[in-house]
């Protein structure tokens, strides 16, 4: 590149290094060029329409460093999952640090490593589950490590796999584009629980991850996925999931704030009798925007999906949440179920959101419910005549309205911290702290 | 298209050059769209220059205009170009004063539909103010009206008779640039209806008008204003059935309501165009701007229709609720099927303090019928302690049609609530065995679940609508099932 990069687009290479196994230069130079087609959402395309990013895109985000800088121990500090669990740090995406000890029955490799492989079980995944558009095809373009995780066919992992991503910016702006395959095999079953993290103040990041997961048949994968948000961090993910006959993949979304983070969820399920849970929790504050697209696709009859985001609003916080729930023609006795529900706590948030049923087939059970608005009188009431102070009833209002979203995080230090960290956030949360 | 244009430009030059007036002979213009025709349009009715002018700048911003693509419906391109955009019957220039002036053909064709008006003025109390292609022919009962000061006439008697209210209003809550359908409306509109209800006043019977569709290659651009002065209160029935034809044919109209302090203006639709046949052929195109502006404090607007026509329908009938304490409500049932497409739904925008919105919508797929809701509720910052209530319902009857909904939310304040939710299903094999247990047939018991699924609107509707529309659902059912 001879002149200096005005903007992210720069960093787009017109023709991507050719490193790896032949089909993957062929899969980075299509996301490159599509990209370079399309150029990256505006407010004319739907899905972005609430989601500006020209404050992302206007940055001229260099790669990350080769060697992870200084410091990024204490920002991983940070993150709000694990406890004592074994972790492998992904750092400005590339994995850093001692690897966890091996578990049984799974094989966690880094990316870069199972490319240079050219394992045939990566190919099967990578590229074939996210789309190549917008940011997803940058990271496509860009990517330069992550992880490849593969359980084997029968295979149930007792404790869970615990992955930071730190976003550490040193002395300039800086992008990571971390990429993370998981393959489940027929039978296996998998507790995934992942962390994202990124410097608070100093020079602003971008973390763009994309994440594959593939479960064939039967497969059972649970995964957990926190975002903490930074008001100098940008947070851009896609998350893909393809599920093949009866299995079951359950997904735990945290966000807490950030200047802007967006989450795109795109669950297909492809096999007969095949099941997801999709359950979120946001917290925006201050000048937060986050914004969360999901889409759950019933491709095949006898599927079912449970959709449960929860939202709390305060400061001059933004937050969007854009469900679709599309079932196919042939696609009968799908039960598909919604529910996106938030609480304004204060006059300067707002709050989007825009359940989407899309029904192609006659014999199903869908709904969608969406409800906004503030605390409820008579429950504060309720509490307060019972010599409850004002605030504390209200914190503990507040917190109860995620709750219960919060209780279903199977692991349970995980489930503690995120909880302590939401009561922190919010007022007078430490008032509320025995409803943790 | 070259050589049409020329001829019109031949023809049009001539009129013009007559100064637009009196003996023009012909009572259709060949199709095709350009400023000529608009100022043909104008001409002919005798408009003032203001609104030819109001019209030129629609259409000069029409031609700007991109053909809106998002709607989930889908036909073949419209050419805008092969539509005739103005019709009249035989004897439009000497307009008859009462029904026995009335061409008797004429009143025969209304027979053919079902709704003969010498019965309606006797049984319903209705006054009718029938728009025949574009010229209104027969208005009733206006004399009673009139003793209560309220004007129920066409449009263009309005724009003759009250230029300063239609020049007032016309374009304030549609403004000509609105959207694609509402500005080719604003440029050729032909005919509609005006009704005025003075302050203090409740109109004492329902206003009805019933629109036909009839001479071929017509497009229909009516546009209708209601204006409510405070404390009034009136109810506005809208009732459509045209003969079949195999063209497809354009329906562009435009309907502008404002509420004043503590007026109630409720505006009631019965749609039922013909919607193509078997195979999906032909049929109305119906591509409709409704809106209604509760301008004052403790004003409320209520649109109720139901939507079994139509080849294509692209409809949002809105509230703007700026007023402190307003009310919008929107009770909608649409039925799809054969190859009908609807795209249809409300927007609630709310502006004043403590208002307060409901929307029912309740869409009934058969065959091959494609159904979306689209709608969308804006509470905005100032909009404090607002309230909304959405439920969009959805039922399939078999394996092809296909229902979507569509919600847009925005709330922008703490102190409002919206509560939304929607289901889909198809009718359950229990409720049908429920029925058919005690020996009702498949058909009646069909119609029995799918009235029942869409009761919460229909007694919305004035009693004599409610029966007609029930009817309707039933024959519209028919052989749908089985």
């Amino acid at each position: 590149m001879t002149q200096a990069a005005q903007t992210l687009m720069d960093r787009v290479p017109e023709a991507p290094a050719p490193r790896g196994p032949g089909w993957l230069a062929d899969l980075r130079g299509r996301a490159a060029t599509a990209l370079r087609e399309t150029g990256f959402p505006h407010k004319k395309i739907e899905a972005w329409r609430f989601t500006p990013v020209d404050p992302v895109v206007r940055v001229p985000f260099a790669g990350p460093p080769a060697e992870p800088p200084a410091g990024w121990e204490a920002i991983a500090e940070g993150e709000l999952t694990g406890g004592e669990l074994p972790t492998i740090f992904l750092v400005n995406g590339r994995p850093a640090g001692q690897a966890a000890s091996p578990m049984p029955g799974v094989e966690v490799t880094s990316l870069a490593e199972a490319l240079d492989k050219d394992v045939e079980a990566l190919r099967a995944h990578l590229g074939q589950h996210a789309p190549s558009a917008y940011f997803s095809a940058l990271n496509a373009a860009l990517f330069d490590d992550g992880l490849f995780v593969r359980v084997r066919q029968g295979q149930a992992l007792e404790t869970p796999l615990h992955i930071v991503h730190v976003t550490a910016p040193g002395a300039a702006p800086v992008a990571a584009y971390p990429r993370i395959v998981v393959a489940a095999e027929p039978g296996s079953e998998l507790r995934l629980v992942e962390s994202y993290v990124g410097e608070e103040g100093g020079q602003k990041h971008l973390t763009s991850p994309v994440t594959e997961i593939g479960l064939e048949r039967g497969a059972v994968v649970d995964h957990l996925r926190v975002v903490r948000g930074a008001q100098t961090g940008y947070h851009v993910a896609n998350l893909s999931v393809s599920q093949d006959q009866s299995s079951s993949y359950s997904s735990r979304s945290v966000v807490l704030g950030g200047a802007l983070t967006r989450i795109d969820l795109d669950v297909v399920m492809k096999g007969e009798g095949a099941s997801c849970t999709l359950d979120g929790i946001y917290h925006v504050d201050g000048k937060d925007h986050v914004d969360h697209h999901t889409f759950i696709d019933h491709a095949e009859p006898r599927c079912s999906s449970q959709e449960t985001y929860r939202g709390l609003l305060s400061g001059r916080g933004h937050a969007v949440f854009d469900g679709t729930i599309a079932v196919r023609k042939h696609a009968q006795q799908s039960s598909a179920h919604q529910e996106n529900r938030n609480l304004l706590l204060s006059d300067d948030a707002t709050i989007h959101t825009k359940p989407h049923l899309q029904i192609d087939a006659d014999d199903v059970s869908c709904s969608h419910g969406a409800t906004i608005g503030s605390l409820d009188d008579s429950a504060l009431f309720y509490l307060r005549a019972r010599g409850v102070g004002r605030e504390h009833a209200e914190a503990m209002l507040t917190y109860a309205f995620v709750k219960e979203v919060v209780d279903r995080i199977p692991h349970a230090a995980s489930r503690q911290r995120i909880g302590r960290a939401l009561l922190s956030r919010l007022p007078h949360g430490e008032a509320a702290a025995e409803l943790e | 298209m070259a050589n049409t244009s020329q001829q019109i430009d031949q023809v049009l030059r001539r009129d013009y050059d007559a100064g637009f007036v009196t003996d023009i002979e012909q009572d259709t213009v060949p199709p095709g769209l350009s400023e000529d025709v608009i100022r043909f349009i104008s001409a002919k009715k005798n408009e003032p220059d203001w609104l030819v002018e109001w019209r030129l700048k629609a259409y000069r911003h029409w031609l700007t205009m991109d053909y809106p693509g998002w709607a989930n419906v889908h036909h073949p391109p419209i050419d805008f170009q092969a539509i005739s955009y103005y019709a009249a019957p035989k004897s439009s220039e000497d307009r008859p004063q009462s029904l026995d002036e009335v061409d008797p053909e004429l009143l025969r064709t209304y027979e053919k539909l079902g709704i003969p008006l010498h019965e309606q003025e006797a049984l319903a109390g209705v006054a009718v103010d029938a728009v025949f292609d574009s010229v209104s022919v027969a208005t009733t009962f206006k004399d009673k009206l009139a003793e209560k000061g309220i004007i129920f006439c066409s449009l263009s008697e309005a724009v003759r008779d009250y230029p300063e209210l239609v020049k007032q209003y016309m374009g304030s809550v549609v403004p000509y640039t609105d959207n694609f359908y509402a500005t080719l409306n604003s440029a050729v509109f032909t005919e509609g209806s005006f009704v005025y209800v003075p302050k203090g006043v409740r109109c004492p019977m329902e206003l009805s008008t019933y629109f036909r569709i009839n001479a071929a290659n017509t497009g229909q651009f009516e546009r209708t204003l209601i204006i409510a002065e405070p404390g009034s209160y009136v109810s506005y029935l809208e009732g459509c059935t045209a003969p079949q034809r195999d063209e497809n044919q354009l329906h562009a109209a435009v309907v502008e309501l404002v509420a004043h302090e503590e007026a109630d203006i409720k505006y009631s639709t019965v749609q039922n165009w013909y919607p193509g046949d078997e195979n999906g052929k032909g049929g109305i195109y119906n591509h409709v701007t409704k809106r209604g502006l509760c301008e004052g404090r403790r004003s409320k607007i209520s649109w109720t229709q139901v939507e079994t026509g139509s080849a294509i329908t692209w409809k949002y009938p809105s509230c703007v609720l700026k007023g402190d304490e307003s009310v919008g409500e929107f009770y909608s049932v649409a039925l799809t099927r054969g190859y009908q497409q609807a795209d249809t739904g409300t927007k609630m925008i709310h502006l004043g303090k403590n208002t307060r919105s409901t929307i029912i919508a309740k869409g009934i797929s058969a065959a091959h019928g494609s159904q979306t809701y689209r709608g969308l509720v804006r509470i905005g910052k100032r909009a404090e302690n607002s309230h909304n209530y959405t439920q969009c319902d959805s039922l399939l009857i078999g394996d092809k049609c296909a229902a979507h909904t569509v919600p847009y939310v925005e709330v922008k304040n703490r102190s409002s609530k919206l509560e939304h939710e929607a289901t889909t299903t198809r009718i359950g094999e229990d409720q049908l065995f429920y029925c058919r247990q005690r020996g009702l047939s498949e058909e009646d018991a069909v119609n029995l679940i799918v009235n029942g699924f869409c009761k919460e609107v229909f007694k919305e509707l004035p009693m004599e609508f409610a029966v007609e529309a029930q009817a309707l659902l039933g024959v519209s059912l028919e052989g749908a099932v089985g």
